[in-house]
């Protein structure tokens, strides 16, 4: 046993948080998030020349993965800085899905131009009925003619859909067929629609008409793409906890950081129980997630049986969105007035928190999972 | 990281040995009850007759020097031992016992004569030990305590009263704080003593509580030897924080709260009769298992940090703070969801789950011991530099 990282864990986090804190700091964040695209090229540029995207790839195509427990080290430093949307959905979700439900030549194409930087892949997954099980993919179908396959319908709230050169589009092929399609950004019939709203990532609206792709473009086998999917997406979804324990952590460290600062009746605020109470609130969902977290990726990384993993995973993506969420309510309560004004920046992990709290699945989802698995 | 023991072929050889040992030494006298209030007289002997052939082999304190009476087994030896007692936890009756409270001041600050003398009847199981702190007036704020003692010769008389003592059978020895010295200022005016509790002058009452009883107990002139005082005379503050370093949660504990497979295993049988929960019931059942999960790991945590000496901060707090706030939680959604039927004991046939639901009801509300759930949040304040007092954990082993 032991429950410290590595020695190249710690380099790798410390190294990461440097340079995030001088390339990414509040003002580019805030800048960023203000920009219609969400995208700064320059910072992107730079996460490709240290190799970052290419941390969920493997070797053999091109990228560097060791294992998922180094990848999370860097994507909590990634989700501290609030590194901007691209970065999980092609480097991470993407690359897991192309990874799992690719052929040959997809994987060999498509994952070392992901591991660069030069293509961005994003999932198109839910629909306006919002959820991430198969249930909910029904909007979107996808119909044979000739060789080819033609889709119709839209998706809902996909994130970085705006930077895509490809999306992967999970679309109904029949009453219990999904299957998974390579759709290009800017293909005839693929319309891309920003939705307006209080949102850490860019969220769009896809609209497919008489979309023509073809059967070159499957991913995986027709019909069977919902556990391809699947099976990427809990990876995916560990190292999507491990970004908003990242957050988490750095909306608590703000907590605490303001409550020595700020005086009040001639003392520092958190020196009052009642404050010092929203801080080991926010302290207590950080640790409860961490530690899920990172209990989860030993699982994943030391192959434990598929049950267990996948109970792990729901546990922290449960402790995840409702601690990332909760700590942000606890650090609005220590700053009051001050963490509603722009400038403190807290309001970028408050959204955040919001936009990432049901993806990949809400708590109330995780939580059905396992009481299936409990048997209960 | 890794979360797992990767067990050696010594080990596995280890746990083989512990778990034929438990199988021919565990006592075999029927059912125990699920309330420890209810365990017989004859059950309590045989429990401490047990506990002192535990003793006896070195495995009650496994990681205590073989020369104080343990077995000097490191602590990847010792969480084997641990585990397999938790393994069988409901056939072995409780023996309330805070010698795990009374060795590690000992071992810090007792002399080598102090060690070899007070340790071993503890390490061996042949005594069982009061933690002596709480008074009248002396709650939250130990350091308030008036039990004095005060240097006559080559003695103290010790006088005063504690509270809170053991459990429904008396102890044989304790570890008591008390004022030596009433003039000198807060937390430099104490000192532990290891005592017998059968010394003239000692006299107890029962304390009925709804939980395991404790005792009252009253000091009237007792006389206590110098060299059972632990450390220097004023080092009883030292002593105390050594203590409740561990008690806070510093020691750590290993696997989930035990109420959870009770109530797992009663929500199965619910089930094939025909209970469904609906989606509200489900998301709050679920939640206490991730709650207890999460308790689990802290506990963990907690437990590696103590074994490999590495002294955090907030940490044995915070795992007192949660397993307290997460039980009354946990007692809330069970009485939600199994209605009345959690509040019926194990007297009644009508008990489901032999009664430990009715058991947890109880257990639940005990959040005092060892510090409440607002002094926790006090000590971690002071650890994540918030409060005017800042600190980090105290030394302890
Ligand atoms: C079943 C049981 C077993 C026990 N076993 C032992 C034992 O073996 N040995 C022993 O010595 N003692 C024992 N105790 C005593 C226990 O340690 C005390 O009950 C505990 O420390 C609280 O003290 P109190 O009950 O006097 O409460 P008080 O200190 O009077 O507290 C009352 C309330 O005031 C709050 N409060 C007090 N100070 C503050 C503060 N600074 N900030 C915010 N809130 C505050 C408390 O949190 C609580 O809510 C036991 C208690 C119980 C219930």
């Amino acid at each position: 046993m032991n429950l410290s990282l590595t020695e190249s864990q710690q380099l790798l986090k410390n190294s990461a948080r440097e340079f995030l804190e001088r390339e990414l700091p509040r003002e580019e964040v805030r800048r960023i998030d203000d920009s219609p695209n969400g995208f700064s090229p320059d910072l992107w540029r730079k996460l490709v020349s240290l190799g970052y995207t290419a941390t969920v790839v493997p070797e053999a195509y091109g990228g560097q993965r060791t294992d998922f427990t180094d990848a999370a080290v860097l994507m909590e430093e990634l989700g501290r800085a609030l590194a901007p949307g691209p970065f999980f959905s092609s480097a991470v979700f993407s690359a897991l899905i192309i990874e799992t439900a690719g052929n040959e030549n997809q994987k060999r194409t498509l994952l070392p131009e992901i591991a660069q930087g030069r293509r961005i892949v994003v999932p198109a997954v839910t629909e306006a009925d919002y959820g991430w099980d198969p249930e909910h993919i029904k909007q979107v179908t996808a119909t044979r003619r000739g060789t080819n396959w033609v889709l119709n319908g839209a998706k809902f709230f996909v994130p970085d859909a705006q930077l895509a050169d490809q999306l992967i589009v999970a679309a109904r092929t029949g009453a219990r067929g999904i299957t998974l399609f390579l759709v290009g950004g800017n293909q005839t019939g693929v319309n891309i629609r920003n939705i307006s709203g209080w949102f850490g990532d860019k969220l769009n609206e896809v609209t497919l008409s008489k979309v023509s792709v073809e059967a070159s473009h499957v991913l995986g086998t027709v019909h069977r793409g919902w556990p391809l999917l699947e099976s990427a997406m809990e990876k995916a979804t560990l190292l999507l906890c491990s970004y908003m324990v990242g957050g988490t952590g750095k909306v608590y460290d703000m907590t605490v950081d303001y409550s020595q600062r700020r005086i009040q009746f001639g003392r520092p605020i958190g020196t009052f129980q009642r404050v010092q109470d929203h801080a080991i609130e926010g302290l207590n969902y950080l640790d409860a997630a961490r530690w899920l977290t990172y209990e989860a990726l030993w699982k994943l990384d030391t192959n434990k049986p598929a049950k267990e993993v996948t109970e792990a995973v729901s546990m922290a993506k449960t402790a995840a969105s409702e601690g990332y969420r909760g700590a942000a309510g606890h650090a609005h309560e220590v700053h009051a007035g001050v963490g509603v004004d722009k400038e403190t920046g807290l309001y970028l992990y408050t959204k955040m928190a919001r936009t990432l709290y049901h993806y990949l699945g809400s708590p109330q989802q995780h939580k059905k999972r396992i009481a299936e698995l409990l048997g209960i | 990281m890794d979360f797992e023991i990767v067990y050696t072929k010594g080990q596995q050889a280890f746990r083989k040995e512990v778990r034929d040992w438990l199988d021919k030494n565990i006592p075999q006298i029927g059912e125990l009850p699920v309330d420890g209030q209810h365990i017989t007289p004859e059950q309590d002997k045989a429990a401490r007759a047990f506990r002192g052939k535990l003793g006896e082999k070195g495995w009650l304190f496994p990681t205590v020097p073989v020369e104080y009476g343990g077995k000097g087994l490191t602590w990847e030896h010792a969480v084997v031992i641990d585990e397999e007692l938790s393994e069988r936890a409901e056939e072995i009756p409780h023996v309330p016992d805070n010698s795990s409270l009374a060795i590690p001041p000992l071992l810090i600050y007792g002399t080598e004569e102090q060690k070899r003398r007070l340790i071993p009847p503890m390490a061996r199981g042949q005594v069982t030990t009061w933690q002596g702190f709480t008074e009248a007036e002396a709650g939250s704020d130990l350091a308030a305590l008036r039990t004095t003692a005060i240097r006559q010769g080559d003695s103290y008389v010790i006088n005063g009263h504690k509270l809170w003592q053991g459990g429904p059978y008396p102890a044989e020895n304790w570890y008591l704080i008390c004022v030596t010295n009433p003039d000198a200022p807060r937390h430099h005016n104490l000192s532990a003593f290891v005592l017998p509790t059968n010394l003239p002058g000692i006299s107890m009452i029962p304390q009925q509580l709804f939980v395991y009883n404790r005792h009252q107990v009253f000091l009237d002139n007792v006389k206590v030897p110098v060299e059972n005082r632990i450390g220097e005379e004023g080092m009883g503050w030292q002593c105390v924080q050594a203590t409740l370093e561990l008690e806070h949660g510093g020691s750590g504990r290993i696997g989930l709260p035990k109420v959870m497979d009770h109530f797992l295993s009663y929500l199965r049988e619910a089930k094939k009769a025909g209970r469904i929960l609906d989606a509200l019931e489900r998301d709050r059942v679920v939640d206490m298992y991730i709650n207890a999960h999460v308790e689990r790991l802290f506990g963990l945590r907690n437990y590696w940090q103590r074994a490999t000496k590495q002294w955090g901060t907030y940490e044995g707090s915070q795992l007192s703070l949660w397993g307290k706030v997460q039980g009354l939680n946990r007692s809330k959604t069970v009485l939600d969801v199994v209605g009345p039927d959690a509040l019926v004991n194990e007297e009644d046939s009508a008990a489901k789950v032999r009664g430990w639901l009715e058991e947890h009801q109880r257990q639940s509300v005990l959040t005092h011991p060892g510090a409440t759930i607002e002094i926790q949040k006090v000590i971690m304040a002071r650890r994540i530099a918030m409060s005017a007092t800042q600190e980090r954990a105290a030394v302890t082993v």
